[in-house]
């Protein structure tokens, strides 16, 4: 049976190749199970994380500054104000819950590392970063669309975290507090200023009790920043756009020409290399021109031969344009919006810390007379935070917080004279494939 | 269906089943042929000696191996390779020999005496024609699947560089789209309909045995905004002899997991045995111009309309874009007065008369042991769009080798390299049709300095045109090699390896004058490579006794492929002239690789009871290692069944319909068309932050991803009239596709967007009928004629939620067809207010999102071709009409170029858009020009509605040609055997209503993850071309 000997040798020769053959196993990925394992894949994670962020803050910045008044999409000019609708809402709400399962992922899987795969301080380090992270998208998820679905674990399937449902605005901050607080125990004082560090998260919880209303503390984290030797203002203005890692950040995602951002392409001109999507609101421009007002800040703007302006903060060409999260002129403003309004009001404080920022900006100063009311000195404040951070994501929940969207953007947006508006829809997307989720009333 | 193994230790003992039920099947196998090989013993009683020789009826050649068998006993011969038997028998004269010999009509001959010359004529190439189908041969009425072979001689003449292309309408139920005019791009293959969302519904090719990738390789980083190159035109399809389609389950089901979407098998020419060897030579040389172009208004009515707009949109008077540049207000750029604006016409310096060549020599012949076919290829093909062209160099060697009567061995190779240019053709501020089509006419070229002007986002079309540099070579080899051995007069063993090796290699270089090479120049260097190996085993069994006939088979294929991709960016030039990577200032790396396994066991049987009722069935299993462990095994088995009714007793003999047949089968496919591990949790590199290594989850895991299943029923009855000279076939059929392969959206706080599952059913139900006719056949006059109709409905069966593909105005929906359009319904103009009215779906008095509806799908309603054969002695002329009818287009270019001024400076207007609403009373309008909502909550321009989707129905010459053989007197003068010059015309006319240059274009065809189909978003319509060519055989 010469036959059977052959064919029987051929089956043994395919199956062995069979197994071998359907055995094959990613080159460039890795799967889940094995992935952070000791120090060195924990801090890679770590960076994955970081990575997220460059992705969805650049596009989050875009749509709070289209929903204010200080940018203006350049093909529909009439349009001052974007109408958000939930089918058009944008915000960055997926590339956050990206960011929030990066972390996640960190935060779960580090406390179960085995002695002797990561020192204590590295361990500290890394989840101390992880956590300032997460605590930093829960801020942004609070502020944008006024409270979201709090998932504290990794995603492992498509079901994970089936049934969680939206958490209120209060809870939403409140878990970026807790997430901050934790960051805060962990973290050591050594200043990186593309990485989270104990300043970090100082200034964010300024920011963060600004929002929440809790003067006092405010005051009290801002100071800690500002009182800080590593931190000061950077003359002229455009220094600490035009350079890097300058004495004015305190967290500035970073990009480089091997990871290049594609942010400027949304704000330079054609002839530059861009399609200027955004420009800068042309009765906002007339701010920023004056020398009594913008001073030297109008050096954010770029007139092109046709004669549109277009906004240089993000526009190195080569994709290295750091986004600035936090810098050291919010901490002044902070603390001074947190003087005056504090239960024991300082105006004079105040006052003072409005002047170190127009100083700065060649700009006159204030001179304090008790004359001045509460009142007056806030709007100056409101005023000097959105020629000073006019660009930056801040102006839109700015006025939202202080509950005069209303009065202020009413005349551009007749819908933002509803308060149901001044929080953003989810989008329509996002509400479709998951029915825990439900929209913001009025969308 | 599916056996679920929980562990590896259990796939094992899963692959134990297999090999244990395997050598169950040989060993029965085995002792069946005992039994036959038992009952040819002969008697040695001599009675008579017979010598004689078997020969070609016409050409008088020998033919080796032909079977010579007495009747009424066991007694068989061979011929020898000089056509040679000889028989001692226990017979005496006279007796009778049957002679058989494949692709020959059996014969009976008396012997009286030796010696014995017999002439065999050749089988006519009709029902009896023996058809190679999938792993098995039998004869055509044997058959119970639906298939369809084209041969080389009825492929469309027209210079395609792929064969895809040159099979368009031939065969009922595959439609086939030139998606754009440019050369050897991507071209649209749906057999049957779409089986699958996102898992691919291309066909299975096989070439020659050889599984071939027919997945574009291209990576440039930049893309070529929506143009992809087609894998197939590596192939010349002058090297090719036939090509079958194989559409039912019953037909595909062997090739299991990937049989769902049908299964185009291609073969090459061979040399024949015992034939002179044979020269051929041709050549052709064409031109061609892509016409009807989009026409675009002047510079000064660009101007007024957009000031309408202005004024219309009740904005001041002091800041309209058209006015004397010396009128200044700060941030409102004036353009200069209407009437003063120039046009400069963009369009038709992107285009140009298209120049074409090719030559292909053929050597094929054989003796008595060997034939073979070499066949070498050059061919220069310009698109009418400038800037892309494609050149071919191939080659093919094609060799087969009887070693002994028991040993046969050959090979089949071709290896071809397809040196592109390409340019960025749509999308985004690279595209030369954006620079060209898209840029306002009243635009100057220059700036006043003489550089390039880059007024809008667009490049500018000569800084393109001068400065693109972007090239691509496809290397292809396409290998195969096989044995087979006798291992009985009736069984055989082939074992065949297989590669198919496709490298593609793509530079681009971007200098400081376009767009990508801000600020300092960009340059991309990435090569692809994916190579398929392929080892099959092959047991095939033939029997004809009396009544019964009965085939077999049983095989094994185990595949490997593997893909690879580096891809090199440089950026920071010092200069425009350096453009190599090496001179940048920052170089990046990457390299990727991805691999794939599938094993798979097959077997099959027909059987065939006296000429009348045959049954067929088959069975596949594979395995795939893209799946869940757990779901990795999957079974297609498929059964068919055949009634000759003409070959019944009392069918009358004399009836005017002869052959009618009536054939049926039911099975099942798959499609494992997915990404190469979708079915794990994976985590990825490369996501780096401030110069330090990340990694971060990419995707989501789903342990119990399986495979798509697709089931089908078909039913056909086929027959002819008046003598054979009607043929007609029709089928019908119904496949259902469940377990739908689908990336599908998952709550964004897991953090990722989607993940494969399988979700989802689809059905196609559809009819195909073809009917081919012999008109006349004088002796110096013929003229044939092929008609064919395919009809498929298309319906997603189940969905739980619908999706949203690119583009917004795709949908997939439960209850509608794949690509069905969803936008606004847009009803006409109000001849009052010059407002558009859309259709308040909502009732609600507004016009919003929700308002949106599904208005069409795209598909056609049906579609074929009539073609039509002349020769008058040695004139010959081919006639091909192609037709669609009730297919759609999305005239994405037309959203852009209609909108009434709406978009100002920074888009060009198309003349059809100054037919818009002016007073009280317009009709047949569009809407008022303004970019102000209506009251309503609409807007007149800009939104994705139903007025952009247009009937794309066509009636096309596909293509026309005359030819002239010269008469055989002066070739043989000449000492040639055949000379053919012709004349061929392509697309020289096209019957439509589309108001785009082309009907046929389908701009995003491959984004099928997109969604997209249907779309005309800035195509290159079908070339219009001329083409001169000779012949010659020597």
């Amino acid at each position: 049976m010469k036959l059977t000997n052959l064919v029987f040798i051929l089956l043994v020769m395919v199956f062995g190749a069979c197994s071998k053959v359907l055995d094959t196993e990613p080159q460039a990925t890795i799967s889940d199970e094995a992935v952070i394992v000791d120090e060195k894949s924990a801090q890679a994670a770590l960076i994955g994380t970081y990575d997220a962020l460059q992705g969805y803050i650049g596009g989050t910045i875009v749509a709070l500054d289209l929903a204010g008044d200080n940018v203006v999409n350049f093909n529909s000019q009439n349009n001052l104000v974007a109408n958000k609708t939930a089918a058009s809402g944008g915000g960055g709400f997926s590339s956050m819950y990206t960011t929030i399962n990066r972390a996640n992922f960190v935060i779960n899987k580090l406390p179960a590392l085995a002695e002797g795969t990561i020192s204590t301080a590295a361990r500290n380090q890394i989840l101390g970063e992880a956590y300032f992270l997460r605590g930093l998208v829960y801020f942004d998820l609070a502020r944008v669309y006024g409270g979201a679905p709090i998932v504290l674990e990794p995603a492992v399937s498509p079901t994970s975290h089936k049934g969680i449902k939206r958490s209120t605005q209060v809870q939403t901050y409140a878990q970026a507090q807790a997430d901050l607080d934790k960051a805060e125990a962990l973290l050591t004082e050594k200043v990186d200023r593309n990485r989270a560090n104990k300043f970090t998260v100082y200034a964010l919880k300024a920011r963060l009790y600004l929002y929440t209303q809790r003067w006092e503390l405010a005051e009290e984290y801002a100071s800690k920043v500002i009182a800080a030797s590593s931190f000061s203002l950077v003359k002229p203005f455009s220094n600490f756009y035009t350079g890097k890692n300058t004495t004015e950040s305190i967290f500035e995602i970073a990009f480089s020409s091997a990871d290049r951002s594609s942010f400027y392409t949304n704000w330079l001109s054609p002839a530059q290399g861009g399609r200027h999507d955004y420009i800068p609101a042309r009765e906002f421009v007339g701010l920023l021109l004056d020398p009594q007002q913008g001073g030297s800040r109008k050096s954010l703007l770029f007139q092109t031969p046709e004669g549109v302006y277009d906004l240089i903060q993000y526009g190195k060409q080569d994709g290295t344009s750091s986004i600035y999260v936090l810098r050291i002129a919010e901490q002044y403003l902070i603390r001074a919006e947190a003087r005056a309004k504090k239960t024991s009001p300082d105006l004079p404080g105040a006052i003072a810390d409005l002047n170190v920022i127009k100083a700065r900006a060649d700009v006159p100063v204030v001179n304090y007379s008790p004359s001045f009311s509460k009142q007056d000195i806030l709007l100056l404040v409101e005023k000097e935070r959105r020629l000073e951070l006019p660009f930056e994501g801040h102006r839109f929940t700015d006025i939202v917080r202080t509950g005069r969207a209303g009065e202020v953007f009413g005349a551009i947006n007749p819908n933002l004279k509803n308060e149901q508006f001044w929080i953003f829809p989810i989008p329509q997307t996002e509400i479709i494939q998951d029915p825990d989720l439900e929209q913001n009333p009025g969308y | 269906m599916y056996r679920i193994v929980p562990s590896r230790n259990a796939l094992r003992r899963h692959q134990r089943d297999h090999r244990r039920r395997l050598s169950w099947l040989l060993a029965a196998l085995i002792l069946l042929l005992t039994n036959y090989s038992t009952n040819a013993q002969t008697t040695p009683l001599i009675n008579s000696t017979l010598t004689g020789t078997v020969l070609d009826a016409r050409t008088r050649q020998p033919l080796h191996q032909a079977v010579v068998h007495i009747k009424g006993t066991t007694h068989t011969v061979e011929t020898d390779t000089k056509g040679k038997f000889d028989f001692v028998t226990g017979q005496k004269f006279p007796y009778t020999l049957e002679i058989s010999f494949v692709g020959y009509e059996k014969q009976e001959v008396e012997a009286a005496g030796s010696p014995i010359e017999i002439l065999l004529k050749e089988a006519p190439k009709q029902l009896n024609e023996v058809m190679v189908v999938g792993y098995t041969q039998t004869r055509r009425n044997a058959q119970t699947s639906a298939i369809t072979t084209v041969s080389a001689g009825d492929l469309s003449k027209a210079s395609y560089t792929s064969v895809t292309e040159k099979l368009q309408g031939q065969v009922p139920g595959l439609m086939i789209a030139s998606n754009s005019g440019v050369p050897g791009t991507s071209v649209l293959v749906r057999l049957r309909g779409a089986t699958s969302i996102t898992a691919g519904n291309d066909p299975l090719y096989i070439v020659d045995g050889v599984f071939i990738n027919n997945e574009s390789l291209q990576g440039l980083s930049r893309g070529l905004g929506g143009q992809t190159p087609n894998p197939l035109s590596d192939i010349n399809p002058e090297d090719i002899e036939s090509v079958s389609v194989l559409k039912d389950a019953n037909a595909t089901a062997v090739y299991g997991a990937r049989g769902a979407n049908g299964v185009i098998l291609i073969t090459t020419k061979r040399g024949s045995k015992n034939a002179k060897t044979k020269l051929n030579f041709s050549a052709d040389y064409g031109i061609g111009k892509a016409t009807n172009l989009w026409e675009l208004v002047s510079g000064t009515e660009h101007a007024e309309l957009v000031n309408l707009v202005h004024q219309n949109d009740g904005k001041s008077y002091a800041t309209r874009p058209f006015r004397p540049l010396s009128e200044v207000v700060a941030g409102f750029p004036a353009y200069g007065n209407p009437e003063d604006q120039k046009t400069y016409d963009r369009v038709s310096d992107v285009f140009r008369t298209a120049h074409s060549q090719r030559y292909n020599l053929s050597v094929s012949g054989g003796d008595a042991k060997t034939n073979f076919y070499l066949g070498g290829e050059y061919q220069e093909q310009e698109s009418t769009l400038k800037l892309q062209d494609l050149t071919r160099y191939s080659f093919r060697f094609n060799l087969d080798h009887t070693i002994n009567r028991k040993i046969k061995i050959g090979t089949s190779n071709s290896i071809s390299s397809v040196p592109r240019t390409v340019v960025r053709v749509g999308d985004g501020p690279a595209g030369l049709f954006q620079a060209a089509l898209h840029t306002p006419t009243f635009y100057a070229f220059y700036n006043a300095d003489g550089s390039y002007a880059k007024p809008t986002v667009f490049d500018n079309h000569l800084a393109i045109l001068a400065n693109s540099d972007n090239h691509a070579v496809s290397l292809r080899s396409i290998n195969n090699l096989y044995a087979t051995y006798s291992i009985l007069p009736n069984l055989s063993f082939k074992t065949s390896l297989s590669n198919d090796y496709n490298n593609y290699h793509e530079k681009a270089y971007y200098n400081t004058n376009l767009v990508y090479g801000q600020p300092a120049g960009e340059a991309n260097d990435v090569t692809t490579t994916k190579q398929s190996l392929i080892a099959e085993q092959l047991l095939n069994f033939y029997s004809n006794r009396n009544n019964n006939s009965f085939s077999f088979f049983a095989g094994n294929t185990v595949q490997y492929t593997k893909t690879e991709r580096q891809t090199l960016t440089g950026t920071g030039f010092p200069s425009n002239q350096f453009k190599r990577i090496t001179s940048a200032a920052v170089q990046t790396a990457s390299s990727s690789g991805s691999d794939y396994g599938l094993v798979s066991f097959f077997a099959g049987a027909n059987y065939a009871y006296d000429k009348r009722y045959v049954i067929d069935a088959n069975l596949r299993a594979d395995a795939s290692s893209r799946f869940g462990a757990d779901r990795r095994w999957a079974y297609f088995p498929s059964v068919g069944l055949a009634w000759n009714i003409s070959n019944e007793k009392f069918y009358p003999q004399n009836s005017t319909v002869g052959n009618l047949r009536l054939k049926t089968s039911y099975g099942l496919t798959g499609n494992q068309d997915i990404d190469d591990f979708a079915s794990r949790g994976l985590w990825t590199g490369g996501r780096n932050y401030s110069e330090l290594p990340g990694i971060a989850p990419s995707q989501l895991a789903n342990p119990d991803l399986r495979w798509e299943t697709t089931s089908q029923f078909n039913i056909g009855l086929s027959g002819s009239l008046f003598n054979d000279r009607l043929t007609l076939e029709a089928d019908y059929y119904r496949k259902y596709t469940s377990d739908l392969l689908l990336n599908e959206p998952v709550a964004a706080k897991t953090g990722f967007s989607s993940v494969y599952r399988n979700v989802g059913e689809i059905s196609n139900t559809g009819f195909e009928f073809l009917a081919s006719s012999k008109n006349i056949t004088s002796k110096d006059f013929t003229w044939n004629t092929t008609f064919t109709v395919s009809h498929n409905t298309n319906k997603i069966e189940k969905l739980s939620t619908p999706i949203t593909g690119s583009y917004g105005m795709y949908r997939l929906e439960q209850g509608f067809p794949l690509y069905s359009i969803w936008v606004y319904n847009y009803l006409g103009v109000d001849p009052q207010t010059g407002n558009a009215i859309y259709e308040d779906v909502k009732k609600d008095g507004k016009i919003t999102a929700d308002d949106r509806r599904i208005v069409d799908d795209v598909w056609p309603l049906f579609e074929g071709i009539f073609k039509n054969t002349f020769t008058y002695k040695n004139l010959d002329v081919n006639l091909n009409l192609f037709y669609r009818s009730g297919n759609k287009l999305f005239n994405y270019t037309a959203l852009f170029l209609d909108v009434g001024g709406t978009r100002g400076v920074t888009r060009s207007i198309q003349k059809s858009a100054l037919n818009y609403w002016q007073k009280p009373g317009d009709v047949d309008v569009l809407p008022r020009p303004t970019s102000v909502i209506n009251p309503d909550g609409s807007r007149n321009y800009e939104s994705n509605s139903s007025r952009f989707l247009e009937d794309a129905s066509f009636i096309r010459l596909r293509d026309i040609s005359i030819g002239y053989t010269l008469p055989a007197k002066f070739t043989s003068a000449l000492k040639i055997s055949n000379a053919r010059f012709y004349i061929t015309g392509s697309n020289l006319l096209t019957l439509t209503r589309y108001s785009g240059p082309d009907p046929e274009t389908n701009s995003a065809a491959d984004s099928e993850s997109e969604l997209v189909q249907g779309l005309d978003f800035n195509g290159v319509p079908q070339t219009k071309s001329v083409n001169l060519g000779v012949n010659i055989t020597f």
